[in-house]
């Protein structure tokens, strides 16, 4: 065999080696920006559960706590509030992140203002159609929490990935960047206190 | 040694003490037994009951796939149980593969909780509503009165005929991304069909140049070698390598990808039977005059042949190539070998002597070796040969039949193997399915 043809043929094979492990990274990181993504999906569906619970349980407490009208209408503005803010799993910044917590953090306070109240209606908390909705209430925040909790998970694996080395080459060409996570609120852990 | 002892004095301490159960520590019952659903390690349930749940589930779990776990202690210490019936799902990995068809029921009876924690597969069907429900009117008034076995039976067998109301799930199928492989293993085989070509194209060129090589034939001769070679290189050694890749990296299905390797190989072939065609008829410069030699159709050439040689070329057993001289007129015939059955006639010295039947003049037994005739014949000038040889005695030890039979026993009775071990009672593991915190919980 010719000389040129030697390194003909090693040149083609050295760029296909090069092709196919481009293409590996790039898959790879598609596929774990995919899985932040659909983690994010999760998360927001699960805000998107507890705010469609909220109608029907304000207008069960509206039948029994009829001097509460304030509270109740917190809770209704803070969810119009939420229902606004939706981010785009593609451009997915800290700053959005932040306002969308927020949005939903002052949801969950009104809405633990909303529970604290109810202590002092014994016809409601007797009231199985109330009990299950606190019920379903109460497994959607749990339910969000884990999906928060799943979705840094996922965030942090990603951001690792595209910031360890030989990946780092190809995320950068390719444009992946960093996505945010959630911050325990301030708070958080605590309920809302009520005073009287 | 001495880590080992320590491991081992902690773990009777931890025997002995650790009450309190970790997610790590909670025993799973998969791990002792295939067909074990709860894990009652303080024995806060009675055995009979714990047997009871078992058979349960274990039916409900061969006829809807869906897996309902018990897990009944005495303490997690100040854990949430909430989280921990989350932690325990996701480490236990309860449910069929993205089915998420499993459910675990967590009860801490130091903390007097109880939670249902539903996989995502099962949260259409048991939404926390009717786990509430469930939890408040089934359990929660025995678990008053102190029958944790009746109220975790009396909730047991209601999820479990909320499950049977459903219809089973379809297998969830693994999504390959053939869209994303396809192009790739394109490009693959376009570059090893490019390689091929290449590669057999510097061949020609050299064998053109080969001052060894002197006749048309023997260029033709190397060049088929040479082609062979390249084409069983690349269709065997390339899947070979993909092989060795494919199992080191992914998943077998690609295997598939391997098949058209050979395929590509087909462009060099044509190519090497077009180039080996070209150096077969190519002219030859004269060895009388200063003329050139060109080659005669196979029509043409026959006037030039004998009549055994055309007989051969008839029988497909000897190619001939009949030059002939534009101004001299001088021929020259070259032959070519073909791979056939025939061989030279020792009389007329055609190539048209073949074998035409076998026949058994004495038939072998258990007593005396047979005799057996071969005849051959030339086709052309009719000369016949018979070659008598002997066929050996028969023999009554059948080794042969008893090691095919010994091998054919082994492939279908399959006997005493680890065979089916998740459905023999031994160890086993959940499906491995995911909960998102779903379900309900509370105290008594």
């Amino acid at each position: 065999m010719k000389k040129s043809t030697i390194t003909l043929v090693s040149v083609i094979a050295v760029l296909a080696v090069l092709f196919l492990w481009g293409t590996s990274n790039y898959n790879n990181l598609v596929t774990s920006r995919e899985d932040v993504n659909s983690q994010w999906a999760n998360v927001e569906s699960q805000y998107q559960r507890r705010s469609d619970l909220i109608p029907n349980l304000v207008s069960t407490v509206k039948g029994y706590a009829t001097h509460e009208s304030s509270t109740l209408e917190g809770v209704v503005a803070a969810r119009a509030k939420a229902t606004q803010i939706t981010i785009d799993p593609k451009n997915l910044t800290p700053e959005k992140l932040q306002q969308y917590q927020e949005a939903q953090g002052q949801v969950s306070s009104a809405l633990g203002k909303l529970l604290m109240i109810t202590e002092n209606y014994p016809e409601l908390k007797a009231n199985q159609n109330f009990l299950e909705l606190q019920s379903q209430l109460e497994g959607t925040e749990n339910r969000i929490s884990v999906e928060r909790s799943r979705y840094n998970e996922t965030a942090k694996n990603y951001d690792i990935a595209i910031k360890r080395f030989p990946k780092s080459i190809v995320a950068s060409i390719c444009g992946f960047t960093d996505k945010p996570y959630f911050k325990s609120e301030e708070g958080a852990e605590k309920a809302p206190s009520v005073k009287f | 040694m001495k880590n080992l002892f320590i491991i081992i004095l902690c773990s009777f301490a931890s025997i002995a003490f650790a009450t309190e159960y970790t997610v790590q520590t909670i025993p799973n019952p998969k791990t002792a037994n295939a067909h074990a659903f709860v894990s009652n390690p303080d024995g806060v349930l009675k055995a009979e009951t714990v047997q009871q749940m078992n058979e349960y589930l274990d039916s409900l779990e061969q006829q809807t796939k869906a897996e309902v776990t018990v897990v009944a202690v005495n303490s997690i210490g100040k854990a949430d149980y909430f989280t921990f019936a989350t932690e325990l799902f996701a480490t236990w990995k309860i449910g069929q593969k993205k089915q998420d068809n499993g459910l675990l029921i967590l009860f801490v009876l130091d903390q007097h909780k109880v939670k249902i924690e539903t996989g995502y597969g099962l949260e259409g069907v048991l939404p926390d509503a009717i786990c509430n429900r469930i939890r408040i009117q089934l359990m929660n008034p025995e678990f008053k009165k102190g029958n944790y076995d009746a109220g975790l039976l009396a909730g047991i067998h209601r999820i479990g005929s909320i499950i049977r109301k459903e219809p089973i799930p379809e297998e969830a199928k693994a999504v390959i991304p053939w869209n994303e492989i396809l192009p790739i293993a394109g490009a693959i085989y376009l570059i090893l069909a490019v390689i091929c070509i290449i590669w057999l194209g510097n061949s020609v060129q050299k064998i053109k140049q080969n001052q060894k090589l002197t006749s048309n034939i023997a260029r033709y001769k190397v060049l088929k070698n040479e082609k062979s070679g390249i084409i069983s290189l690349v269709s065997i050694a390339v899947p070979i390598v993909g092989l060795v890749c494919i199992l080191f990296f992914s998943s077998p299905i690609y295997l598939l990808l391997l098949i058209p390797i050979p395929l590509t190989t087909i462009p060099a072939n044509i190519y090497g039977r077009l180039m080996m065609l070209k150096i077969r008829r190519a002219p030859i410069p004269c060895n009388v005059c200063d003329g050139k030699m060109h080659i005669l159709s196979e029509k043409q050439e026959d006037a030039h042949l004998k009549l055994a040689q055309q007989f051969e070329e008839k029988l497909h057993a000897i190619d001939y190539d009949v030059f002939v001289c534009d101004k001299c007129g001088n021929e020259a015939i070259f032959t070519l070998d073909k791979p056939s059955s025939y061989s030279e006639c020792p009389r007329c010295k055609t190539k048209a002597f073949i074998l035409e039947q076998k026949r058994t003049i004495v038939a072998p037994t258990y007593i005396s070796a047979g005799t057996e005739r071969s005849t051959y014949v030339c086709k052309f000038c009719g000369y016949e040969e018979n070659d008598n040889h002997n066929i050996p005695r028969l023999n009554r030890d059948s080794s042969g039949a008893l090691l095919g039979g010994a091998i054919l026993g082994g492939m279908f009775s399959g006997g005493g193997g680890f065979g089916g071990s998740s459905d023999s009672g031994g160890g086993g593991s959940f499906g491995g399915g995911m909960s998102g915190g779903g379900g309900d919980g509370g105290g008594w």
